[in-house]
């Protein structure tokens, strides 16, 4: 798909793909920047921290790393499953700027990514608070809900009364 | 033939631009030559041989030719389970 040229899997393998599209992009001389979007329970996932040593260590200015941060992963509440905090300072360590917004509040969203670079000499994470869930009240903050493959019929219809 | 391996590295890259070469902390002197003449297409990177896979993937996507080398050992199984991803994506560039 044009835009997305990489998937989500295997786990923790987004970053280093972006990494190596954002040196491509130098090497080549082309301005195009690159955005990887991450979940929280991914960046569990040593393999990203390899990635983000690497993105630093380059000071890939034209890369972005977006966490999905509803801090809530597959069995449970990331703070007792594997906590992150502090999560921001753990992005500065390894060389990125950092900016922290509300993932839900689209202009909010547009303003963080307008100041892309935040520091022409490093990669940036954004960090987005968000809620799992968001906008079906029965599923929201419900790790039962980060994968389901059973609905019942008036599951559905509820989840299409709650989007309405 | 290591050294064959990666002195015929460095000759594919002065007779194509898109070569690019990727270690994982190998030894100082590694392609010193090309490191030289080339700078911006030889990369030492650290002991992390899944990111390594994963860069070269990404330079691949985006039309570069990169060849990565460091201990078969721990290369090939710490990396392995990047591997059928990344052919699926370069597959579908070149179909």
């Amino acid at each position: 798909m044009p835009g997305v040229e990489a998937s989500t899997g295997a786990l923790g393998h987004g970053l280093s793909i972006g990494v190596g599209m954002a040196l491509a992009a130098r090497i080549q001389k082309r301005d195009s920047r690159v955005f990887v979007i991450m979940g929280d329970g991914e960046i569990n996932e040593g393999s990203v921290w390899e990635a983000a040593m690497c993105a630093g260590k380059h000071g890939l200015s034209r890369l972005a790393a977006i966490v999905d941060y509803n801090k809530m992963q597959s069995a449970g509440p990331t703070r007792e499953i594997q906590d992150l905090e502090p999560l921001t300072s753990k992005w500065r360590a390894f060389g990125f700027s950092t900016l922290e917004v509300d993932g839900h509040d689209v202009s909010e969203l547009r303003k963080a990514f307008g100041r892309l670079p935040l520091d022409g000499t490093r990669p940036t994470a954004i960090i987005c608070h968000t809620v799992k869930g968001k906008g079906i009240p029965f599923a929201e903050n419900d790790p039962a809900w980060h994968h389901r493959t059973k609905l019942s019929r008036e599951t559905i219809a509820d989840m299409y009364e709650a989007l309405d | 033939m290591r050294k064959a391996c990666l002195e015929s590295v460095y000759e594919l890259a002065k007779r194509d631009p898109r070569v690019i070469f990727i270690g994982s902390d190998l030894s100082p002197d590694l392609l010193s030559e090309m490191r030289r003449e080339m700078p911006d297409r030889w990369f030492m990177e650290g002991v992390a041989e899944q990111n390594v896979v994963g860069m070269a993937a990404g330079m691949a996507i985006e039309g570069l030719i990169p060849y990565t080398s460091t201990i078969a050992t721990f290369f090939t199984r710490r990396s392995l389970n990047r591997l059928p991803w990344i052919a699926v994506y370069t597959m579908s560039l070149s179909a």
